[in-house]
């Protein structure tokens, strides 16, 4: 029986019965039976056979390689690459600021008050210059007054105020003063 | 170092999987992955995802634990071995057995009357005929041998079984199926 079972199986898928020869046909009708039997037999092997292999997508191939190679790359490249769900990435940078916040020295806070400083005084000249808008003209008034002079050689020549007023005594001043070289 | 990966034995290429070549992963994935997709496609439903999943889950088992292969063994019938007890927890996960045995009287798969020639069909029909009579041992050891043409050692290492015990449940198996062809013969006139 045992020695038989390579030979018989190679027999049906290989060779139809009306191929086989004398000596095949004995051993067939000794283990198996009649050509219908042996014919739906080798039809079943063959069905068998014949789905031997069936294609595997390649997304199935590209995400266990991928995989493959997450498993043994260094662990500085892992830890690179690990992969965390977005939330949790922003929870994480959340508490990162949070800590900052609470951990770091609190800053001073700088407000800027008015500062009044006190100069020392300084006078500047400040010319003003602006368009004339009024035009003066000096009018000279000439006026001629006698002056006479009497000498007395007996009695020394007194100033007389007499009949002379203020206004006199400044309008001779001012005209003696005008005609000096 | 240098020799191409193509030129490796299944073994080496596992212990250079085992050191983290994802080269050699890639070499044993193509070298396989049809073949137990295959397998995985007759022995779950014939359900393409389903199979897709399992092949998947598979080799993403060898990434993870791929010290559970021992050197000195062979990687054929160890990842048969893997992918045969997957299908059992599946089905007893859930409860694949009657689902699928219901699906195919829903279905009302049959084998084709006197007036049909063998077609590609037809010789579908027989065998998922035949797989829903098989228990789930059988059916596995009977892909394992007549659909991924494993040798009878390579079963037995799959099983941790003798060789002997193998040949027996080979010999049992094609005793079954010509009895069941024959009923069938009788039943429905097939072959005529």
């Amino acid at each position: 029986m045992e020695h038989d079972i390579d030979m018989i199986d190679q027999l049906i898928r290989t060779t139809p019965y009306n191929k086989l020869s004398k000596e095949e046909l004995e051993i067939v009708s000794a283990h198996i039976g009649s050509e219908q039997e042996y014919t739906g037999l080798r039809t079943l092997l063959l069905a068998a056979s014949s789905t031997r292999t069936l294609e595997v997508s390649s997304r199935v191939r590209s995400d266990l390689t991928e995989r493959m190679k997450a498993k043994n790359q260094h662990w500085m490249v892992s830890l690179w690459a690990y992969k965390t769900p977005a939330y949790l990435n922003l929870a994480v940078v959340l508490a990162l600021v949070v800590l900052t916040w609470l951990l770091l020295p609190a800053r001073e806070v700088v407000i800027q008050k008015p500062i009044v400083v006190e100069l020392p005084g300084k006078t500047d000249t400040l010319v003003v210059v602006s368009p004339a808008d009024t035009i003066y003209i000096d009018k000279i008034i000439e006026i001629k007054v006698p002056v006479f002079a009497s000498f007395d050689s007996k009695k020394d020549p007194q100033p007389s105020t007499k009949g002379s007023t203020l206004a006199d005594q400044k309008e001779l001043r001012e005209l003696l003063a005008r005609s000096s070289p | 170092m240098f020799t191409s990966y193509s030129k490796k034995s299944d073994e080496q290429l596992m212990v250079l999987i085992q050191g983290g070549d994802h080269r050699a992963f890639q070499c044993l994935y193509d070298r396989f992955a049809p073949r137990l997709n295959g397998f995985f496609w007759k022995m779950l439903w014939s359900d393409k995802e389903m199979a897709e999943d399992f092949v998947h889950d598979l080799f993403a088992k060898i990434i993870d634990r791929p010290d559970l292969y021992k050197e000195p063994n062979i990687v054929k019938p160890w990842l048969f071995q893997i992918a045969a007890n997957m299908c059992k927890n599946a089905y007893r996960k859930r409860s694949f057995e009657t689902e699928y045995r219901q699906y195919l009287e829903k279905e009302g798969i049959h084998i084709s009357g006197v007036e049909r020639k063998i077609d590609e069909q037809i010789q579908m029909d027989l065998l998922t005929r035949s797989l829903t009579r098989m228990d789930e041992d059988t059916r596995t050891i009977f892909l394992l041998r007549y659909q991924q043409d494993l040798t009878i050692s390579e079963i037995a290492l799959s099983y941790d079984l003798p060789e002997g015990t193998i040949k027996s449940k080979l010999f049992h198996i094609r005793k079954h199926l010509s009895e069941a062809i024959k009923d069938d013969i009788k039943t429905m006139k097939y072959g005529a």
